[in-house]
């Protein structure tokens, strides 16, 4: 997985590419740990070039997500593809985190 | 078709060496993109359930086909103590809920039974008359010495969801079309089938 940082107006965006798994998510996982501890911000990742996620990949969304409510941001997910969207609708996560 | 069998160590490249076969194995069956990657999913979130629902992540992996179905076998064996076990019938009891009567039912009475500690070594009588009373069971059965239970995919596992269900959960038993469950003493397998549309 390839994880791409810029920033859009006040918001910081991670596009991510590949697969997002058991193998990966510590990466991303990492990242945002390092990210997050320096300041509160708001959080777009881009899934455009996101090819699959399980279990791993959306704890980590989840965890990120809490770590934005506890900072008082915004976090939002976007350009999801229809594989990855239906694992979002089936876990529920639809309902939890703002995807585009 | 089998496939070769896959040992996994918990390490990252065979996990991903087993799931990047999976994929391709998937792909060379016949399906389609999408179920390619859900055929990945289903093994890598089998895998996790072990680990996380057993606290194992040793074991084989490998898939077997049929002209419809696409199977992944995931085998592991240990001695699991009191409460892993206890997870994993919590696991079949939830399943139990789409079969209250029937051979479903006495089957997951049956795991339930020979699950516990009394059963596996410590009271050879009790698993003697136990593998008599499985025998009736035979057409779902390999061996006698084997219990088998399938777990037909819940169609209104959506009405059963609850806070706690656990993600790895809720994708297997929305993607797998079957999962059936094997303990045999020590050897414990799972099996995701899909099947092809």
């Amino acid at each position: 997985m390839e994880i791409k940082k810029s920033v859009e107006g006040n918001a910081t965006v991670l596009a991510l590419s590949g697969r997002l798994d058991t193998i990966t998510s510590p990466q991303l996982s990492k990242e945002l740990e390092t990210l997050l501890e320096k300041e509160a911000l708001n959080l777009i990742f881009d899934l455009s070039s996101l090819d699959y996620i399980s279990s791993s990949g959306l704890r980590v969304f989840l965890s990120a997500q809490k770590k934005i409510n506890a900072m008082g941001t915004q976090m939002k997910i976007r350009g999801v593809n229809e594989t990855v969207k239906e694992i979002f609708e089936v876990t529920g996560f639809t309902g939890i985190l703002n995807i585009e | 078709m089998k496939s070769d069998i896959f040992k996994l160590d918990g390490s990252a490249p065979l996990t991903e060496h087993a799931l990047d076969k999976v994929e391709m194995l998937a792909a060379y069956f016949g399906f389609d993109e999408k179920d390619v990657a859900f055929s990945r999913l289903l093994a890598e979130e089998a895998i996790n359930a072990f680990a996380s629902l057993l606290g194992i992540n040793t074991g084989l992996l490998w898939v077997e086909t049929t002209d419809r179905d696409f199977e992944v076998h995931l085998k592991t064996s240990a001695q699991l103590s009191t409460d892993k076990r206890e997870e994993l019938i919590d696991l079949s009891k939830a399943k139990k809920n789409t079969a209250k009567k029937g051979i479903l039912g006495k089957i997951s009475r049956l795991v339930d039974y020979v699950a516990t500690d009394m059963v596996v070594g410590e009271n050879p009588f009790i698993f003697s008359n136990m593998a008599d009373e499985m025998l009736s069971y035979s057409a779902i059965m390999a061996s006698p010495d084997m219990i088998y239970w399938s777990l037909q995919k819940n169609k209104r596992v959506e009405e059963e969801k609850g806070e706690g269900v656990d993600i790895e959960r809720s994708i297997i038993e929305k993607f797998a079309d079957d999962i059936v469950v094997s303990i045999a003493l020590k050897n414990i397998e799972i099996i995701i089938k899909k099947t092809k549309k």
